[in-house]
């Protein structure tokens, strides 16, 4: 085996594992399925707390085992859970941050894609303090 | 002996409910105060200004708001501080325009009506300055305020520089301002601190070449530091009608009151009528 050949080798090996890789940490590829979830904001009423949203999932993709939850910008999700074969099905989410929600077969294949934001609500100021004593005559 | 004066103030301030100061947000407010108002005009020769009538409106929104000729935008605000960005109306060049609410146009006011160029013109008899004849533009301001409240009160620094051309001059200025219940009624105190850059009194307290004929005065315009303290008191009557009273004394700083074009290091005001708030 030439040199050259070593080296293609080396290179097809590498993307090859590189694409392996990529498929193993859950990148999305073409045949991933952008989720539509309903609602993609859970609201809470004081910074720092937890949120509660319930997910409805319907229309799931084909061969969904699992839905894992994913913290933006890290590398293992924060927790998985079993996805049972119901058309419809409900779960219970506590969230503190903005998260991914992925959907993975049985070979943890990504198959689906979503994304919930975490927000504060702020209620809208009713009264404000007056500046000044008013009534100038200049 | 002093920290029992200080315990007192403090617990006269906790147990004292402040006035009312807040506003709804999101609508205007529009009010009219009919009464006899008197403004002392320190201007040399100038007449005071009276007036029968006093307006007044508001709008205040989430960060933007109307404070009569005040337009601001809050930064920053909590229960405990505010930051503005804040344009207003400054007052020195109003004793130039203002001749009571009969004067009170904007026409008047941004100097967009013909003035006089020249009091004497060349070749003619040099007849003696006439003060109040004298005329000034009114300018506008913009900068920022910063404010924080307090059991206490409230107290603001605000700086500001002239936006409309007119000068080029700034202004500095320091305020206190509490509000309490007593007797049914509101009542409000001011105290404060008002620096004019030398820009700023040239403009409006310098005798220019053409208004000072062949007189030669040893004024020399400088930065100058004024005071007021200011006193109003409101009883409401009914759902819209209040009476309102205002009292305010004001210091010149010697950097305007020495000027030719005063003749008093000090002026008084007051208004007394009542109000109606729609």
């Amino acid at each position: 085996m030439t040199y050259l050949t070593k080296l293609l080798l080396f290179f097809v090996a590498l993307v090859w594992g590189s694409a392996a890789l990529a498929q193993s940490e859950h990148e999305v590829s073409s045949d991933t399925v952008q989720l539509q979830l309903q609602p993609d904001t859970c609201v809470r009423l004081q910074q720092h707390d937890l949120c509660q949203l319930t997910l409805r999932l319907t229309a799931l993709p084909q061969h969904a085992s699992s839905l894992c939850i994913w913290l933006k910008h890290t590398v293992q999700p924060s927790s998985c859970q079993s996805l049972s074969q119901q058309p419809i099905q409900e779960l219970t989410l506590l969230l503190e941050q903005d998260v991914l929600i992925k959907i993975i077969d049985q070979t943890s294949r990504l198959l689906a894609i979503g994304e919930i934001k975490v927000v504060t609500f702020k209620p809208v100021q009713t009264t404000r303090r007056k500046r000044g004593l008013g009534w100038n005559l200049l | 002996m002093l920290r029992a004066v200080f315990a007192a103030a403090l617990a006269l301030a906790s147990a004292t409910s402040l006035a009312d100061d807040t506003i709804s947000t999101g609508q205007w407010q529009f009010a009219v105060a009919v009464g006899y108002g008197y403004l002392d005009n320190p201007r040399t020769k100038a007449q005071p200004i009276e007036t029968y009538a006093l307006p007044s409106w508001r709008y205040y929104g989430e960060q933007l708001y109307v404070d009569n000729f005040t337009l601001g935008f809050s930064v920053a605000e909590s229960d405990n501080y505010y930051v503005d960005l804040q344009s207003k109306l400054n007052e020195d060049g109003l004793f130039f325009e203002l001749d009571g609410v009969a004067n009170l146009l904007a026409t008047d006011l941004f100097g967009i009506k013909d003035q006089k160029q020249e009091i004497n013109r060349p070749g003619k008899v040099v007849v003696p300055v006439v003060y109040s004849d004298i005329k000034r533009n009114v300018s506008y301001l913009a900068g920022g305020v910063a404010g924080w409240y307090s059991p206490l009160g409230e107290l603001s620094f605000g700086a500001f520089n002239d936006i409309s051309s007119v000068h080029n001059g700034s202004e500095l200025q320091l305020r206190y301002k509490y509000t309490w219940q007593l007797l049914s009624m509101q009542w409000g105190l001011e105290l404060g601190l008002t620096h004019k850059s030398t820009e700023l009194v040239r403009y409006y307290y310098q005798v220019t070449d053409s208004e000072r004929q062949k007189i030669t005065y040893a004024y020399q315009p400088r930065a100058a530091l004024n005071s007021h303290i200011r006193l109003v008191a409101n009883k409401a009557l009914a759902k819209h009608w209040s009476l309102v009273a205002v009292a305010e004394y004001n210091h010149l700083g010697n950097g305007i009151s020495d000027s030719p074009l005063m003749d008093q290091s000090h002026y008084l005001s007051g208004f007394a009528g009542i109000s109606y708030t729609f």
